[in-house]
């Protein structure tokens, strides 16, 4: 009786064949079959994929694709050149001393379920958010706005108490992270629960329709009566959800996905190195990271201090460092905070003079001659002789390398003006808070609101609406720094729709800036858009950044899908 | 057999009745401490959901939005903690897990509906696959030992033991990485991340071809890092069985060595390690995690990964929860089982 060698064997082999069967079975992916075009393959970066395609649903929990490939806003501004792409609208002027923001919408639009667009849709969409405060997540109708009607097909008039003229990007695109898109009046007009509706057969306009969903994946079909009818060339896009960069960058280099968004470590050699004619990260810096100095605490409510420390900083090394190269801090005018390409015209070259630049030397003798002394063992003392707080550099995490290392880099440079520091990383949300309420010496973080002028970032940066003192939440004047010239030039820049004037302002806050050193302005920052050319060409590029390096599921990306085209 | 004689059949019911309540009685209380633990942790994480959600977004959505974000989670009318507490208690028991955060409006009940078959799946195919090859080289490895054990020096004994100890002390984050990189990426004979292909029916052909390749390396994980215990596990009883008297006995009959191991060894060396089944789901559970992040398998511990970045409370209260109860369970069960096939356990329950 060969019981165990019949029986039992039988059983291992079956099961062990059925482990591996998948090796000898050749996987058929054809993702989209029964659409004719090529089909772009994206990784989605924020795992499980929610069944939700509401533009406006709280908090981004909306499927990736329902901003790049269906919903669309009246244009698309690039963050990073301030460039503005027509997309639902043709045109915008400002009337009446800048109290009338005049916008002509496209004609020839149609809804994909057939319906025509008009500018009826555009004013419902304003009113809507109007009256669902907790869509209106740019805060539109917390400016000045008044009122918004559509008169005749193509116009709609958007009317002001008061001049506020940098709300023309809300009101015409909003922000990478949340468009405005524009809704279809007769869909929505009968959605009462507008926060919970999750908007699973979407009507929209853009290039692209909804052709199947399940949590791991999304795709969308090529939407034939889109209103360019050259474009999108290829027919489906396809959202992958990863949840790890490392998946994410693996996928990209075997070629399963055609593009991801996320920051590769030394991208040049282990990522563009690996297949110079296909591999390209076009990171294009949007924004910058600052060191950032509770300017409501001693020792940084003192200027010299703080003017020490900024000439303390070798920004070139610690950008060298923290992204090997991609992200340099921008020549001219990065002291000054305006960021990556938006210096050319937003930064005036009467301002280099005032420009700070990297020496210890100098660093130490602006503490000496402000009444600084050093101890014995080489430690910074405030002028009235008594040792510094102890001090820390605060960053998030965990794992964010280029934060890491940009940290570790800034405390090796403080030592050298004596002031001993330790680096903390703290998880997420322990971040952010101790950021709001000011619970914190140095730390490292980027700018908010940048967008396509340096006016937002200002604005976020040093407007008393967005300070509070040390203990309340400051939603983005995370150093606790305003001043009544900086005040006064936003006013006079929101006020305007003069270039010249606005330029003024800017030179202004610039100027208060470079000589009060509220923050100092570290490395660019970048958006981490990862590709590789080998089914498809028209990307965007450093010479052709016809977007800001958006991540797959922005609006920006709706631009990629427009023009890629198959090899 | 003698003591089925001493025990009457009355009082054998009986005991099995007040083993199985008193089990039932520690499962409630368990469960309770687990519920209101799985209530307190989250809620000891500094800062709040809305201010990592906005950071999430790193300066991308004007500061604004948090105003509009708060309104929407209703944070900003706060309720006590103990009240908080009761409502908790009172939705758990109906069932009802609250909504998700990060997902809103999402229901976390729905959530983990979606995401649970493929866990279930994968653990499921997983551990029966490694109980079953790992009993098999267990038994295979004491046998050769057993029936050499008179020469000693078996090569599979010797070989499987230290291959045993090998595979349980890896960690499966180590391995999922190794085979990631080596077989999906290099050899690419599977693909490296998620559940199905884009776009594919779920009960068409290919699209359960395509569920088999995804699944192929997470399950293979998972049966390596659970299969050593097991080989352990039934090597080590069988070889005390194999020196029990009754055993001895069979094979001085005269009986075929294999007809020994089979019929009289591995029955009764299998049933230990049938209890202990229910305890290895924890081992699994928790390397599942990390599986499922590594390969970005659409699971539950992906769904939790999602869950602790955004500081979803109600997500991940709903997942723990989950977790929870099916070892809880998971383990009721085994002890119920052994009441029914181990009269030991009856009397000792008795006495």
């Amino acid at each position: 009786m060969n019981y165990f060698r019949t029986r039992y064997l039988r059983v291992f082999v079956v099961a062990a064949s059925l482990a591996l069967v998948g090796v000898f079975v050749p996987e058929i992916t054809n993702a989209a079959s029964g659409t004719s075009g090529a089909t772009f393959t994206v990784a989605q970066p924020w795992g499980t994929i929610p069944d939700n395609f509401n533009p406006y649903a709280p908090s981004g929990s909306d499927a990736p694709g329902t901003h790049s490939c269906l919903y669309q806003s009246l244009y698309y501004i690039n963050a990073a050149t301030g460039a503005q792409t027509p997309l639902l609208a043709t045109s915008y002027s400002w009337s009446a001393n800048n109290l009338a923001l005049t916008v002509t919408t496209r004609s020839g639009v149609t809804w994909s379920d057939g319906k025509a667009f008009s500018a009826a849709d555009v004013a419902f969409t304003f009113n809507y958010l109007k009256a669902n405060p907790t869509l209106d997540v740019n805060g539109i109708w917390t400016s000045p706005l008044t009122s918004v009607t559509a008169s005749g097909a193509n116009t709609v008039v958007f009317d002001f108490s008061k001049p506020d003229t940098p709300e023309a990007v809300a009101i015409l695109y909003g922000t990478d992270g949340a468009p405005t898109d524009i809704l279809p009046e007769h869909i929505w007009s009968t959605i009462t629960d507008p926060a919970t509706n999750t908007n699973t057969a979407p009507v929209a306009t853009g290039p692209f329709t909804l052709g199947s969903f399940s949590g791991t994946s999304v795709v969308y079909t090529k939407n034939p009566s889109y209103f360019d009818s050259a474009k999108p060339s290829i027919g489906s896009v396809v959202f992958n959800s990863v949840d790890s960069d490392t998946t994410a960058e693996l996928e990209l280099e075997n070629g399963t996905i055609d593009m991801s968004y996320d920051y590769i470590t030394d991208a040049a050699k282990t990522f563009v190195a690996k297949n110079p004619s296909t591999n390209v990260a076009f990171w294009p810096s949007v924004s910058a990271n600052y060191l950032y100095m509770n300017d409501a605490k001693a020792p940084f409510n003192n200027l010299a201090f703080r003017k020490a420390v900024a000439e303390d900083m070798n920004t070139k090394f610690i950008a060298s460092r923290a992204y090997f190269g991609a992200l340099s801090p921008a020549t001219g005018g990065a002291e000054s905070a305006v960021t990556g390409p938006q210096v050319a015209q937003w930064f005036s070259s009467s301002l280099k003079k005032l420009e700070y630049s990297y020496s210890v030397k100098k660093a130490r003798a602006t503490l000496k001659t402000a009444g600084y002394k050093w101890s014995k063992s080489g430690n910074l003392e405030s002028p009235s002789g008594k040792a510094l707080p102890h001090m820390t550099v605060l960053i998030g995490g965990p794992g964010w390398t280029d934060y890491i290392s940009a940290a570790d880099n800034v405390s090796n440079e403080l030592k050298s003006i004596g002031v001993d520091t330790t680096v903390v990383q703290e998880p997420y949300s322990t971040y952010a808070n101790d950021l709001d309420k000011g619970l914190y010496t140095f730390a490292e973080s980027w700018g908010n609101g940048n967008n396509s002028t340096p006016y937002y970032q200002y604005y976020y940066m040093f407007n008393p609406s967005e300070s509070a003192p040390i203990g309340k939440v400051a939603t983005s004047d995370w150093e606790r720094f305003t001043s009544p010239v900086i005040t006064k030039a936003l006013a006079t820049y929101s006020g305007s729709s003069s270039l010249t004037v606005q330029k003024a302002a800017m030179t202004a806050i610039e100027k208060t800036v470079l000589t009060k050193v509220p923050l100092v302005p570290l490395t660019g920052r970048g958006n981490w858009l990862d590709y590789q050319t080998s089914a498809f060409t028209g990307f965007p590029s450093p010479s052709n950044p016809y977007n800001d390096g958006s991540a797959s599921d922005q609006e920006g990306a709706m631009l990629v899908y427009l023009n890629v085209q198959a090899k | 057999m003698g003591r089925s004689h001493a025990v009457s059949e009355a009082n054998e019911n009986g005991g099995r009745v007040r083993y199985l309540l008193k089990r039932s009685g520690a499962l409630v209380v368990t469960l309770w401490i687990a519920i209101t633990v799985n209530f307190v942790l989250p809620r000891l994480m500094p800062g709040n959901p809305v201010e990592t959600m906005f950071a999430r977004y790193q300066g991308k959505v004007s500061p604004t939005a948090m105003h509009a974000m708060q309104l929407d989670f209703g944070l900003n009318t706060k309720t006590g903690e103990l009240g908080q507490y009761v409502d908790y208690l009172r939705n758990v028991v109906s069932g009802n897990l609250g909504v998700s955060f990060s997902y809103y409006p999402a229901r976390v009940s729905t959530l983990i509906g979606e995401t649970l078959p493929w866990t279930l799946g994968l653990v499921g195919f997983a551990t029966i696959l490694a109980f079953l090859l790992g009993t098999g080289l267990g038994m295979f490895a004491a046998w050769r030992r057993g029936t050499a054990g008179w020469k000693r020096g078996s090569i599979a004994d010797s070989g499987l033991v230290p291959f045993g100890l090998l595979l349980g002390a890896l960690p499966s984050f180590w391995i999922s990485l190794i085979l990631l990189y080596f077989v999906a990426f290099r050899l690419g004979w599977f693909p490296v991340g998620g559940g199905v292909a884009a776009g594919v029916g779920l009960l068409t052909g290919p699209g359960f071809v395509s569920l088999i390749n995804h699944a192929a390396l997470p399950a293979i994980t998972l049966t390596l890092i659970s299969m050593g215990l097991w080989i352990l596990l039934m090597r080590n009883n069988m070889l005390s069985v194999l020196g029990e008297d009754y055993v001895k006995f069979a094979r001085s009959k005269g009986l075929h060595d294999r007809t020994v191991a089979v019929h009289y060894a591995a029955r009764n060396a299998v049933l230990p390690v049938f209890a202990q089944l229910a305890l290895a789901l924890g081992i699994v559970v928790g390397g599942q995690v990390f599986i499922e992040i590594v390969f970005s398998y659409p699971g539950i511990g992906y769904l939790l990964l999602n869950a602790v970045e955004n500081q979803d409370y109600p997500l991940i209260q709903g997942i723990f929860l989950i977790f929870t109860v099916a070892l809880l369970l998971a383990n009721f069960l085994a002890d119920a089982f052994y009441v029914l096939v181990d009269p030991r356990v009856r009397v000792g329950a008795r006495q």
